[in-house]
């Protein structure tokens, strides 16, 4: 276990040091992208501003909406790059290679292969946004930044999951993109706006309801078995990914590709 | 010597370049050539309507809510079928845009633009006629799709009848406008090597001040009079609004505004192009 903490430390070290050599691509990087996440604010402070309350939601309960989606993208697609569309090209183009001929965790090092810098600007911007918007205290922040983590192990799932359909589908990017999509899209605007039919879909095969809906319900109204019941359903779909991945890589073959690695 | 008898003799040409000025058949090939391209991947465009689907029906659901909760048939001078028409025409608008603008500073950056330099045709026109070319069928493609999935949303056609002709000339003059923005962008690589985070801002600004998401009639009012002044809203809001929402007292207004920001745009990216070619360095070999 501590071996594998330590593979994972010095990845995303090693990982954070390249992408820093170019510093001012780092930082406009992840600072338009979290100008970009200030710019959906606006839209729903101009929605808010004209229409207060929408089925109970009010500007705060979206803005913690978009904190909690920001935070947990931002780190999932930040750190584990591969989680994201890169992973289904890594699959295709036969680069797995090199992570299955060194004496390590396969998917952990497939993950952590690639540092999105952008999404860096989410993870920072979650947070930000939630401080300023919603002043939470010291309990609350910290519930927040739990809920946070557990949407990255939900998002980095999720991806793998989707990704996974290379092994079986081949080029599958476009399949795996618009599965994301509607993942962070679904996950960014008010539960109450959809049907009862509709909610099902978002807890169960697009699982918006455990990225968002439950913990801004949490954030509103703490319930232990409601955190229970997210970080249960993180801890499952984790437990999917893994064996998804696992069966996938049995049918994966060698593109016998040339890659230089720095 | 060939005998001058056998001596094939070119085929007279048709259609739009037999009438054309020799000078001019080179853009409207460039446009043909685009057009073909993108007809050739139709799976492509497909694809992309997945995302339409995913975007009206979410806003169905949140406008559906919102209308139901104030009780009120109209808001912001929209019902809720003209309000998802809208929102559908914005997303046609917004998603017929395609990679051909964006590749201008991957040009420049990568050195092939100085090829483009020796080729004997105008730059700007020869990438507005492939943009357009492009363009027009991810357009119509888009418009179709979009109007489909409102239909089915609403249960009812959000467009204004009288607004039809004037709302699909402002389209072409409205595309036309966010290529010559898009290029301004693209040439400070020149400059910048990487547009990247100006074409983010560029972006965002439309969605946010175009009225992309949100009609600016629903915008506060100070805000509402500053979007109208900027290209961004002449972009999206004036077609958009002119398609489902015609009134026919501020069609000049509209039309003027795009005109003029048509006119800057042309004079902006013109002198942009003219000053960045001559920091063009070549390598040989």
């Amino acid at each position: 276990m501590f071996g594998v903490v330590r593979f994972a430390r010095a990845l995303l070290s090693m990982n954070l040091r390249s992408a820093l050599e170019y510093r001012v691509a780092f930082v406009s990087g992840a600072l338009f992208m979290a100008i970009s996440d200030a710019m959906w604010i606006v839209f729903w402070g101009l929605f808010f501003a004209r229409f207060p309350v929408v089925r109970g939601w009010t500007l705060e309960d979206v803005v913690a909406t978009w904190a909690i989606a920001a935070f947990g993208f931002g780190f999932a697609n930040g750190f584990f790059g591969a989680s994201g569309v890169e992973g289904v090209r890594i699959i295709v183009d036969g680069r797995l290679d090199y992570h299955l001929s060194v004496p390590k965790n396969t998917m952990l090092h497939y993950l952590l292969s690639k540092l999105n810098v952008p999404s860096l600007g989410d993870l920072a911007f979650g947070p930000l946004v939630y401080l300023v918007v919603v002043r939470p205290d010291a309990g609350r922040l910290a519930l927040f930044l739990l809920l946070g983590l557990l949407a990255a192990v939900i998002f980095v799932s999720f991806g793998t999951i989707v990704n996974a359909t290379a092994f079986y589908a081949g080029n599958s990017e476009n399949l795996a993109m618009q599965m994301t999509n509607a993942l962070i899209t679904f996950s960014t605007y008010p539960p109450g706006i959809f049907s009862a039919v509709v909610k099902v879909v978002l807890f169960a095969a697009i699982p918006a309801g455990f990225v968002t809906y439950l913990p801004v319900e949490l954030l509103r109204d703490f319930d232990p078995a409601r955190l229970a019941a997210v970080a249960a359903f993180a801890a499952g779909i984790l437990l999917v990914a893994v064996a998804v991945f696992y069966r996938g890589l049995r049918r994966y073959e060698s593109g016998n590709l040339v890659v230089m690695r720095g | 010597m060939a005998d001058p008898s056998t001596v094939a003799l070119p085929s007279p040409r048709r259609g739009v370049s037999a009438v054309l000025p020799r000078q001019w058949r080179k853009y409207v090939a460039a446009f043909r050539v685009a057009l073909m391209a993108q007809l050739a991947y139709p799976g492509e465009v497909l694809m992309r309507s997945v995302f339409l689907l995913l975007i009206l029906f979410i806003f169905s659901s949140l406008w559906r809510t919102t209308y139901g909760e104030m009780g009120r048939t109209t808001v912001g001078g929209f019902t809720f079928t003209q309000m998802l028409w809208y929102v559908a025409m914005t997303e046609v608008l917004i998603l017929s845009r395609g990679r051909t603008s964006i590749t201008i500073a991957d040009e420049v950056r990568t050195g092939d633009f100085a090829y483009t330099l020796t080729r004997p045709f105008n730059f700007l026109l020869y990438r507005y006629a492939e943009a357009m070319g492009d363009r027009a069928v991810r357009l119509a493609l888009n418009f179709g799709i979009a109007s489909l999935l409102a239909l089915l949303f609403t249960g009812g056609v959000g467009l204004d009848p009288a607004g039809a002709a004037p709302a699909l000339l402002l389209a072409w003059a409205a595309v036309t406008l966010d290529f010559l923005l898009v290029l301004c962008v693209q040439l400070l690589a020149f400059w910048t090597e990487d547009t990247t985070a100006f074409q983010f801002i560029y972006d965002r600004l439309l969605m946010i001040l175009g009225g992309m998401l949100l009609p600016i009639s629903l915008f506060p009012d100070a805000l509402a009079a500053v979007a109208r002044a900027l290209p961004f809203a002449a972009i999206i809001n004036g077609p958009a609004q002119t398609a489902v929402a015609f009134h026919a007292g501020d069609l000049p207004v509209v039309a003027l505004r795009l005109l003029l920001w048509l006119a800057a745009g042309v004079v902006v990216a013109s002198a942009l192009f003219r000053i960045g070619v001559r920091r063009v360095n070549a390598n040989g070999g």
